[in-house]
């Protein structure tokens, strides 16, 4: 048994893999059925599933009402979580292509010294960091008085912003949240990027900004692209945010699921709607990676 | 890179992402020694009891709930690292040092980024794929899978040593 081991190396490998297998399988393949299933029941008067099958969850997502109505309720709930997604990853991007460049083009030391202060952040706790915001963007809040103070010193009339709660201060957090996982596949793909291609774009007489758009750019792109699924995908599931800085008035995906779950105590509503986001979330990302590429720094980054 | 250049537009920008970093942390430390309970307007330091102004930071360790819950969270954060570690570990081991039929790789959701990234990029900048294969053989196992999968130059070269 043993001596046959020794020799089958596909065997051993097969072997190392059962631990991860076993883990994918109790924490991934299992759960991801049971919601499928639940998906098509139905929930008695105590909140109860029964294990039917039945389409009325999903119709009821799709904007069939109960008695028959129309109401797209659900439908807008959808497509504001998809727009806050594309806001979200459009300004990701346009703040951590400058860092990251800044950081790629930093001497080594220094760079690491920069790549340290990009992840530090991180070490903090989610939620206590998104509950900093709602104290710098209240109306109170830190934002504000900071304005005010400076307005009366410039002697200019000042109204407070209202910024909290509320769908901008939702933006504002996702990008928050998911900046730094934009800023590190960007920085793997420029410090790539063979110093040599410069010089070669500069022997060729490429100005600077030509150089940027025909060389850095497009070898960068590889990071663009891991970093907008890193966080387009996140940010259509997340219900913390919008839970804590659209105090609880702007109703993404993540929230209806949550709720459907924990308040409304309907779990085959709650999963036709997590299956109706898995199903989007992975039809936009094959899309997304057909039409660019898959972004390798996903792994690195 | 070269570093002889940089714009003050760059390092400007660099700066004021870093400062919408690092604002929400400026803000929490700075709260933290807030005179006000309600933590909405910043009141000045407090100064109360014997830690003076570090009188929140007493509050924390003297609380019993906050001090069972930081155990709590100590001993789950040690003992997944250790699993995880473990279960990670033998999987990339088997992962690069392993042939499988192709069959089992392509349930692997892991390495779904990483197996086709070299092949696509290899058409349009050779230059890049190459310096990438070469951060790949030091790096994770399955990018020298599949170069290997593929058959390009220096897939063959991996694949001698696997």
């Amino acid at each position: 048994m043993l001596q046959k081991l020794r020799e089958n190396r596909s065997l051993q490998g097969m072997l190392l893999l059962i631990p991860d297998r076993l883990v994918m399988i109790g924490l991934l393949v299992i759960p991801l059925t049971m919601t499928v299933i639940t998906s098509f029941g139905q929930r008695d008067a105590d909140g109860n599933v029964i294990y039917t099958f039945t389409l009325e969850n999903y119709w009821r997502l799709l904007g069939f009402g109960e008695e028959g109505g129309w109401d797209d309720l659900y439908l807008t709930i959808l497509l504001r979580s998809l727009w806050l997604a594309v806001q979200t990853t459009v300004i990701v991007i346009l703040m951590a292509y400058p860092l990251a460049y800044f950081i790629a083009r930093a001497p080594q030391s220094a760079a690491t010294f920069y790549l340290f202060l990009v992840l530090v952040p991180l070490w903090t706790n989610f939620i206590i960091r998104i509950y900093a915001w709602v104290m710098i963007l209240r109306t109170q809040g830190v934002l504000n008085s900071s304005l005010g103070w400076a307005a009366g010193l410039l002697n200019v009339p000042f109204t407070p912003f209202d910024l909290y709660p509320s769908q901008g201060a939702v933006l504002i957090g996702m990008v928050y949240e998911f900046l730094p996982f934009m800023i590190l596949p960007i920085f793997t793909s420029l410090e790539k990027i063979d110093p040599a291609l410069y010089e070669a774009a500069a022997d060729l007489g490429a100005n600077s900004i030509r150089t940027f758009w025909r060389v850095t750019l497009p070898l960068s792109m590889p990071g663009v692209v891991a970093g907008t699924i890193l966080t387009f995908v996140p940010v259509i599931g997340t219900f913390v945010v919008s839970d804590i800085l659209g105090g609880r008035q702007v109703i993404l995906v993540g929230n209806l699921v949550q709720r459907q779950f924990l308040d409304a105590r309907n779990p085959p509503f709650g999963s036709a709607a997590s299956v109706i986001l898995l199903l989007l979330t992975l039809a936009l990302t094959l899309y997304y990676t057909r039409r660019f590429g898959l972004g390798e720094e996903i792994v690195a980054g | 890179m070269n570093s002889t250049r940089r714009s003050p537009w760059l390092t400007l920008s660099a700066l004021l992402v870093y400062v919408f970093l690092y604002a929400p942390i400026v803000v929490l430390v700075v709260f933290s020694f807030n005179a006000s309970r309600t933590n909405i307007v910043f009141e000045g330091v407090v100064n109360q009891g014997p830690c003076g102004p570090f009188y929140w930071y007493c509050q924390l360790f003297r609380n019993r709930d906050v001090m069972e819950a930081t155990r709590n969270t100590l001993v789950i954060a040690l003992t997944s690292t250790f699993f995880a570690t473990i279960i990670g570990t033998l999987a990339a081991l088997a992962l690069q040092r392993y042939e499988f039929p192709r069959q089992t790789r392509l349930g692997d959701g892991a390495l779904l980024p990483h197996r086709h990234a070299g092949d696509r990029d290899g058409h349009r900048h050779p230059g890049a794929l190459q310096r990438r294969f070469q951060l790949d053989q030091h790096g994770a196992g399955p990018g020298a899978g599949a170069a290997a999968e593929h058959g390009h130059g220096h897939g063959d070269r991996l694949a001698h040593r696997l």
